[in-house]
């Protein structure tokens, strides 16, 4: 009796996973209007930004299905040298962009710039300690501060600043390097380090963190988003029409109601 | 330039998580072994739990007990001791991945040995705790040491859980598996490359050493 509802079940399990991963064309609605889906490769910190874009886009164009893939812009630049199948990229500096312009792996006349961000110093909300600037953070009572990752652009900013404060290498030992800019949003939130560098868009966006700090444009690279369409793309019309869209009146509202700074 | 320092700190990570996974798998497996009690097939499920989660969940779970806001963090946090992001974290979650590898391994031999040996010795006036140390965990060496081998090599890989809770502080908390991580991401081939080939050559180093020990010993009881 066991062994056979056993048998059963283990049939039912691999009959369903192979409904889904070979669904024959049975099991498809019908009428299926033709979609095109574009992959959007984009800077983490623009994630909350590029979902309300990307809903209000659909709304009018829901014939496009739009594929967000969300990273470090380093590490997202490299997936498309190594040749992922993206089909417009934007990415939180001006070098990410440069690199792929150098390798013809972008269309150059499809380079637009999105909008400009803020380097901030946050720390946890309810945060006590004497944390006012960037200079407080080679304080010893801040342990630990949430930095981007090398080739996280908000980590690369922030050990600009810290560079010319002349106060690198004692920051640096206590930086714990997060993957992407959110990463190191996501441990000041969570309360696990004393002091965070983010950009001012995503301290806005959280509830749980206060920013103290601006930092002063002089001390680090402006902080830009360009975007581009992919050489490789499949879908140039479609992303190309999404990309004029972000760029158009209409996206930049959106754009500067979350914190963002016209290009 | 070459930093050598990722794998240094995995080799002593996985130094110090070795003899955790040891001590507690052997009280483990002597509690689990020959005993038969009430929910015992669940205790020994979560002991092998870590072995089949993803190492992420482990990760999770510590950074959630160990974090400021947390059970353990919490009551850390007033004796001033913060244990999150430290190479104590690495040692910890590497031991708590080892684990149920020396666990597993310890229970298997000492269930092997011959039940009437540990017998003759407490007849012998041995005391239990004795018979276990002289006779059993003896008898049981090859087992044992399989155990340790594996618990080492599965520490000096450990990455999940490591990431989370030790964090990737330079030169301080980055392993070879987290700067492997980062490597790649970064698109540094040569430096992951390096640092892949080395830990592959290591583990595979102390799996051949492990099985020409064991094939040795079989032949010694032949």
């Amino acid at each position: 009796m066991r062994k056979w509802f056993f048998a059963l079940a283990l049939a039912a399990i691999a009959a369903l996973s192979f409904r889904s991963i070979f669904a024959p064309p049975s099991f498809v609605p019908k009428a299926r209007p033709q979609k095109t889906e574009i992959v959007i490769s984009a800077a983490a910190s623009l994630k909350n930004v590029l979902t309300e874009l990307g809903a209000n886009y659909q709304k009018t164009h829901p014939q496009i299905v739009l594929r967000f893939n969300l990273g470090s812009s380093g590490a997202l630049q490299k997936q498309i040298e190594a040749g992922a199948r993206v089909d417009l990229f934007l990415c939180a500096a001006d070098e990410n962009m440069d690199e792929l312009a150098a390798k013809n792996l972008i269309l150059k006349s499809t380079r637009a710039n999105l909008a400009r961000n803020k380097l901030v110093l946050i720390v946890p909300k309810n945060s006590a300690l004497p944390i006012y600037g960037f200079k407080d953070v080679a304080l010893s009572s801040v342990q630990h501060v949430a930095v981007g990752a090398p080739g996280v652009p908000a980590g690369n900013r922030a050990q600009e600043v810290f560079t010319k404060l002349g106060i690198w290498k004692n920051v640096n030992a206590k930086a714990v390097r997060g993957k992407d800019v959110r990463a190191a949003l996501a441990q000041v939130e969570m309360g696990n380090v004393e002091a965070g560098i983010v950009y001012r868009t995503d301290a806005l966006a959280s509830s749980r963190v206060r920013i103290v700090a601006i930092a002063p444009t002089s001390l680090h690279a402006p902080i830009r988003y360009p975007l581009a369409v992919v050489a490789a793309t499949q879908n140039f019309a479609a992303a190309r029409t999404f990309a004029r869209y972000l760029t158009s009146a209409q996206a930049q509202v959106v754009l500067k109601n979350r914190g963002f700074v016209m290009p | 330039m070459f930093d050598a320092q990722p794998l240094i700190l995995s080799l002593q990570v996985a130094s110090a998580a070795t003899p955790l996974a040891f001590g507690f798998g052997i009280l483990a497996a002597r509690a689990m072994s020959g005993r038969h009690f009430w929910g015992k097939s669940v205790c020994e499920a979560i002991f092998v739990l870590p072995l089949v989660l993803p190492p992420v969940v482990t990760g999770y779970t510590l950074l959630v007990v160990l974090g400021k806001n947390g059970i353990g963090g919490a009551a850390l946090g007033k004796i001033g001791v913060s244990l999150l992001f430290t190479p104590v974290a690495a040692v910890l979650a590497s031991a708590i991945v080892a684990f149920p590898l020396m666990y597993q391994s310890a229970k298997a031999a000492l269930e092997n040995v011959d039940p009437h040996l540990q017998d003759a010795a407490r007849c012998l006036g041995a005391s239990s705790q004795g018979a276990f140390w002289t006779i059993s965990l003896p008898l049981a060496r090859s087992g044992i040491l399989a155990g340790i081998v594996l618990s080492f090599a599965r520490s000096l890989g450990e990455f999940g859980a490591t990431i989370l809770v030790a964090g990737n502080i330079a030169g301080k908390t980055t392993t070879a598996p987290v700067a492997i991580y980062l490597a790649a991401e970064e698109g540094d081939m040569k430096l992951a490359g390096i640092l892949c080939a080395v830990l592959a050559a290591a583990n595979l180093a102390f799996i051949l050493a492990l099985n020409k020990w064991l094939r040795q010993r079989k032949n010694e009881i032949r």
